[in-house]
């Protein structure tokens, strides 16, 4: 069973990068399924009191009862604009140092992210617009990679 | 003579990409060798989960010394001229001899040492090779399939020395990852390469890896009288994943068996990469699988196939969540959520499909079943739910269960099971090798949903040029033919299609033929008489070449030729004349003959061919032999008496045109 996994980070927000980044991902739920012997994950002792069950069970009911049947997509799908918006916004502006406003604007990207994929978990994309929404999201990490990278070259 | 070995070992190459891999180094070796003017007698390629590995046998140590003689400027030329030459050629003027006025030098290239060849050819085909992806790993900036590790590059027993990015060669390698002493060894040939990687653990032939899977997986399937379900693709997946494949035998929880037996499989293959195994006695599947380890572990393997089953029951147990979660919902209330399901940006969604797709099945119907009345309302209902299941939650775990699942669906709603069977098959036939609907319901279905992609896309000009055909028209097209053969179904296409599909059908419908061996001209002869109707276009070409493959059916054929020569060679002169021929009085007697006979035909020809009865029209047309062979035999067509040569012609033209309404003999060669 695959525990782990490696990625080389090719790009960046788009950007070519040298090095390259690694990242070596393990699941700590996969790995203690084997070492407690147990089938199902909630199952697994968290500690001598609680089982993993315990605590994020209740957190992983809500959710899937939020992001797969109750989150209304038309709400989603107007934040998910107005985070496209606000996104540019935030890069046309600049701090009192001169500085572009990088990190919140890509904040704000990741919350786009997260409205895709809830629209997404509704099956409110199809086929043909999922390309779409993915190259959006793509297109405001770009643009918050170069703001940050004409920083750095700045100084 | 010489030996090149060489090894490129990297980080795990993605199995789908290894045979390519092998096929690309050979070529691209071979190509460049030969540029160089170096033949290896014999060149082998191999790839595997971590090396690209080649062995060209019989190099030379060297090229060739080349002489060739250089042509200068006339000895008259001005002195410029001849500095320019001796200048771009890099000699001096005492190395020219004179010939006839003109300047001539002979030079010796002596030819260049092979390593130094092999090490700028590696190089170059490092840097060039097409990977379908590649990236950059941080050690350096060369781009990879994945990381490189290791260049070994040995000629004659020697380190060919080189670097590229700073990736040095060598004359050592490593086997395998985790078996074995994991130290670099040396190869000074190929022999002890491969003997090497052997000793520990790596098998370099993928040839060899999947034999050993195949003997091993049956062998332990055997001990436990159960029998291993074969899977080719499977097998070349896993032999491109192991070093050294090691077959493991592990049970699975019996109560996953209610699945339906494709779910199994297809999360076997899927994810998991298992071989499913069957039960000899009933044909069914058996509560195991195979998996194929990447190392001979200490207890024969218990504790991979113990983790093996657990992975497998999470997976199975949620393709059971989806499998019960998808038959909550009735296919027909699916039907809405197709609106949101785009198809085609040009041609809607999948939901117009949909409708397109029952209004097909409903026109086609009387042509798949003539006679029977209950197909076109089966067919329309099986048709508004074949796309149903796209939207269910094995579906959309298993894609390549579509029509599969919906089938399943329909049977447990208590459709009729035509119905059932209609949305389950109506993807088929998917392939040259994959079988065609029987059932006439099914095959309506099917049919319709081919002829839909076909219509749809030709009409928005997406055509397939050349080797593209994002949309798998061509599959589209031969599924169309197949049906419609198969059940020699009487469709006039161009009721269904333009022009232009029709003559991609056509030639569709060509290659088929030759592939099963009918000559391309037969073809041809019969597509140019412009019938729409496939089934009789086949019965023609049978037909055709059944009578050309005979002695009196050759002759004629030269007869006809020979008629058609000379009218065209007649119609350059003028027009020719019209009307039918005539008897007449001094008629000579071979010729009468002859119009007698084919005047004879002219009834039962037409007869026979709106019969469709081929066979019978060409037996009439080979008993034209004899007097055609007799008239060319005994009468001058070109007579000096001009009603004669007249009528002779009128004749010959007579005798074209019953021929040509069989098929077109002038596209017939030979």
């Amino acid at each position: 069973m695959e525990i782990t996994q490696y990625t080389y980070f090719q790009q960046v927000g788009g950007l070519d990068v040298f090095p390259v980044a690694g990242e070596l991902t393990i699941g700590l739920e996969r790995l203690s399924l084997y070492l407690q012997d147990v089938e199902n994950v909630y199952d697994l002792r968290f500690n001598d009191q609680f089982s993993y069950g315990d605590i994020y069970l209740p957190n992983e009911q809500q959710f899937s009862a939020f992001e797969l049947e109750v989150a209304d997509v038309a709400t989603a799908k107007r934040h998910f604009e107005d985070m496209e918006t606000q996104v540019r916004f935030i890069l046309g502006h600049r701090g009192r140092q001169g500085q572009p406003l990088a990190l919140p604007a890509y904040d704000h990207v990741l919350k786009a992210s997260h409205l895709f994929n809830i629209m997404d978990a509704r099956g409110a994309i199809a086929v043909a617009e999922r390309q779409s929404y993915i190259g959006r999201i793509r297109d405001l990490c770009k643009l918050c990679a170069e703001a940050w990278v004409a920083e750095q070259g700045a100084n | 003579m010489p030996q090149l070995l060489l090894e490129l070992l990297s980080e795990e190459i993605p199995a789908r990409m290894q045979a390519g891999a092998a096929r690309d180094l050979e070529r691209m070796a071979r190509e460049r060798l030969a540029a160089e003017g170096l033949l290896p007698e014999a060149l082998k390629t191999f790839a595997g989960a971590r090396r690209l590995t080649l062995v060209a046998e019989g190099l030379p140590p060297a090229q060739k010394d080349r002489h060739e003689e250089l042509k200068g400027p006339r000895t008259s030329a001005p002195d410029q001229a001849l500095d320019g030459f001796l200048r771009k050629n890099g000699l001096t003027k005492d190395q020219l001899t004179e010939k006839d006025g003109v300047w001539f030098a002979t030079l010796h290239r002596s030819g260049r040492a092979t390593p130094a060849i092999v090490a700028e050819i590696v190089e170059a085909i490092v840097r060039d090779f097409p990977w379908p992806k590649s990236m950059v790993s941080g050690v350096s900036k060369l781009r990879w399939v994945r990381p490189l590790r290791g260049i070994l590059c040995v000629f004659d027993g020697e380190v060919v020395p080189f670097a590229i990015d700073g990736h040095e060669s060598g004359g050592s390698t490593v086997g395998h990852r985790f078996m074995g002493d994991a130290q670099p060894f040396l190869a000074k040939d190929f022999e002890h390469y491969r003997d090497g990687l052997e000793r520990r653990y790596v098998v370099l032939d993928a040839d060899e890896r999947k034999t050993r899977i195949l003997e091993a997986a049956k062998t332990l399937c055997f001990a436990r009288n159960l029998e291993l379900v074969e899977d080719q693709g499977l097998l070349d997946e896993v032999a491109g994943l192991t070093e050294w494949p090691v077959p493991v035998l592990g049970d699975m929880d019996p109560a996953f068996l209610d699945l339906p037996p494709e779910v199994i499989r297809t999360s076997m293959r899927v994810h998991q990469r298992y071989f499913a195994v069957r039960d000899p006695a009933t044909g069914k599947l058996a509560p195991h699988f195979v998996s194929v380890a990447n190392i001979a572990a200490r207890d024969g393997g218990a504790t991979i196939a113990r983790g093996n089953a657990k992975v497998l029951s999470a997976r199975l147990s949620d393709a059971r969540f989806f499998w019960e979660e998808d038959r909550k919902v009735r296919l027909e209330d699916r039907l809405e959520k197709l609106k949101g399901v785009t198809f085609h940006a040009k041609l809607g969604t999948m939901y117009d499909r949909v409708q397109r797709i029952v209004s097909l099945a409903e026109t086609l119907a009387p042509y798949v079943a003539p006679g029977d009345d209950t197909v076109r309302a089966k067919a329309a209902e099986a048709a508004s739910l074949c796309k149903a299941d796209l939207g269910t939650g094995v579906v959309g775990e298993f894609p390549e269960l579509q029509g599969i699942m919906g089938g399943y669906y329909a049977a447990g709603e208590g459709l009729d099971p035509a119905v059932a069977t209609a949305i389950r098959e109506h993807y088929k036939p998917q392939g040259p090798s994959d079988e065609v609907p029987s059932d006439p319901v099914a095959a309506t279905v099917a049919l319709a949903d081919k002829l839909d992609t076909l219509v749809s896309f030709f009409g928005i000009g997406e055509k397939p040029t050349g080797s593209r055909d994002p949309f798998a028209l061509r599959r589209a097209a031969l599924g169309v033919i197949r049906i419609v053969l198969a059940n020699q179904s009487r469709l006039p296409l161009k009721a269904f299609a333009a022009d232009d599909l029709i003559a991609f059908l056509a030639d569709r419908l060509k290659v088929q033929l030759r592939d099963e061996g009918q000559r391309h001209d037969l073809v041809d002869a019969v597509f140019a008489l412009g019938d729409d109707d496939l089934v009789r276009i086949v019965a023609r070409v049978q037909a055709l070449g059944a009578f050309l493959g005979a002695e009196d059916g050759k002759n004629l054929l030269a007869g006809y030729k020979r008629a058609v020569n000379i009218l065209k060679a007649e119609e350059k002169k003028g027009p020719l004349p019209v009307g039918a021929p005539q008897i007449y009085p001094g008629m000579d007697g071979t010729e009468q003959a002859l119009l007698v006979h084919v005047s004879s035909l002219d009834e039962p020809l037409t007869q026979a061919l709106a019969a469709e009865d081929f066979a019978g029209a060409m037996r009439m047309l080979a008993g034209l032999r004899a007097p055609v062979d007799a008239f060319f035999d005994k009468v001058l067509v070109n007579s000096e008496i001009s009603t004669e040569r007249e009528n002779r012609l009128r004749l010959l033209a007579k005798v074209r045109d019953a021929m040509g309404q069989v098929a077109d003999f002038s596209q017939v060669t030979g």
